[in-house]
């Protein structure tokens, strides 16, 4: 009688090879599809479940107390979470490490400046893509262009956020204004923005 | 060249076709990656069908990239001294003169057909000649053939003749080791009984060994 599930033991030589590149065809497929899912490293993930258990704590033990008597940030007011820049793929960019830990450490004010330099040298880059300035093919500057418009949103977003803390809401109206025209896949705390462009409206 | 992460590789501006399939043959897992991401973009951009949704033309990419990068894999698109030249069915080696990514699209084109059935399907070797835009050197490489390299290559080309339908019931029972009963329940939508089922499994093994067969000797 006829097996239902495959032997290996009885195959001979040229089966044995068959379900080899089978195989290989498989694994490719499986790497493709790999591929195709957004990227998010498993690290980002669990530092970004860490921080948010951190600043719940905060929240607990630290702000809830002093706000009490202090002005409550917007940005606490809407629960809105710390920003924290991805360093996927971008390794070769120090000042992100350096930007994600003042944010972390709630030192605002050392943030501003480091956002502002990062985000004047993004714009300028993307500037220069959109203008031809630069030696890469149409495929490779189409690909660049928009890991570089990634980076950008999430400079800016960061941007807002710091300048919001910072009580500097004119400044954080302006730019959750260009914040918001963004495409959506670039954008992806836009409905935050949203929240925080009405409440610092109020103010 | 020493191994790169992706991260490094990302800040790279461009590759050469050859450094491509030189790492790709070396199995280079980050090189692999980066250039499905490029060829993926070249292809978005290039592939004008108003007529395909986002899932077929994904399917269209992905079959077109599987079979760019098998050829690669089986040696029969390779770099010799420089050059990255393919193998004809006449065992002739020709250069490339298109690139990479425009070889791609012919073999994307040619997925297109298949599936509007709307042209007479071209062999590869006439699609290899007509995707290249210049003067194609007619050079007779003298390039040593694997034996186990070659026995793949013909079965891989074998196995990419099959119909979807048979691939996919090989790979779930010989390469998955699924039962045929767990098979029925994954293509509950195409398979009417676990006897048709066990026909057409060994009916798809027998064709695709008699064709490896036949091509062997061909070589031998």
């Amino acid at each position: 009688m006829e097996a239902e599930v495959y032997n290996p033991a009885s195959a001979d030589s040229l089966e044995r090879l068959i379900v080899a590149r089978l195989g290989e065809r498989q694994q490719k497929i499986e790497r493709m599809a790999e591929w195709e899912r957004p990227q998010r490293s498993v690290w980002l993930r669990h530092v970004t479940v860490a921080m948010a258990v951190a600043a719940m704590v905060a929240v607990a033990f630290i702000v809830w107390p002093t706000a009490q008597q202090t002005a409550v940030s917007p940005i606490d007011e809407l629960g809105i979470e710390a920003p924290y820049i991805s360093r996927e793929y971008r390794a070769a960019i120090p000042e992100i490490g350096e930007i994600n830990q003042l944010i972390a450490a709630h030192n605002y004010a050392d943030a501003l400046p480091k956002l502002e330099q990062a985000l004047e040298q993004s714009d300028r880059e993307i500037a220069e893509m959109e203008q031809g300035l630069t030696y890469m093919d149409d495929d490779e500057l189409a690909y660049v262009m928009e890991m570089e418009q990634n980076y950008n949103g999430e400079l800016r977003w960061a941007y807002i956020y710091v300048l919001v803390q910072e009580g500097q809401h004119g400044d954080a109206r302006a730019q959750i204004k260009q914040y918001l025209k963004l495409p959506k896949h670039l954008c992806s705390h836009r409905d935050e923005a949203k929240e925080l462009k009405n409440a610092i409206k109020e103010k | 060249m020493g191994k790169q992460t992706f991260f490094g590789m990302l800040h790279r501006r461009s590759y050469t076709d050859a450094e491509v399939v030189e790492r790709l043959a070396q199995r280079d897992r980050v090189m692999e990656e980066w250039f499905y991401h490029r060829a993926r973009r070249y292809f978005e951009e290039h592939f004008n069908s108003v007529f395909f949704d986002k899932d077929r033309r994904q399917e269209v990419f992905q079959t077109a990239f599987l079979k760019l990068w098998t050829e690669v894999d089986n040696r029969r698109i390779r770099v010799s001294e420089g050059t990255v030249c393919r193998q004809q069915k006449d065992g002739r080696w020709l250069a490339m003169t298109c690139s990479l990514t425009t070889f791609l699209m012919a073999f994307a084109r040619t997925e297109y057909r298949e599936i509007v059935r709307s042209t007479k399907e071209q062999t590869f070797d006439e699609l290899f000649e007509t995707a290249a835009n210049a003067d194609v050197m007619h050079t007779a490489f003298d390039i040593e053939e694997d034996t186990d390299v070659l026995r793949s290559r013909i079965i891989d080309e074998c196995i990419q003749q099959m119909s979807p339908s048979c691939i996919e019931i090989l790979t779930l029972f010989y390469y998955q080791g699924k039962s045929l009963d767990q098979i029925m329940e994954l293509r509950s939508d195409k398979t009417s009984s676990k006897n048709g089922l066990k026909t057409a499994k060994n009916k798809c093994m027998n064709t695709l060994r008699e064709r490896v067969a036949s091509r062997w000797t061909v070589y031998n």
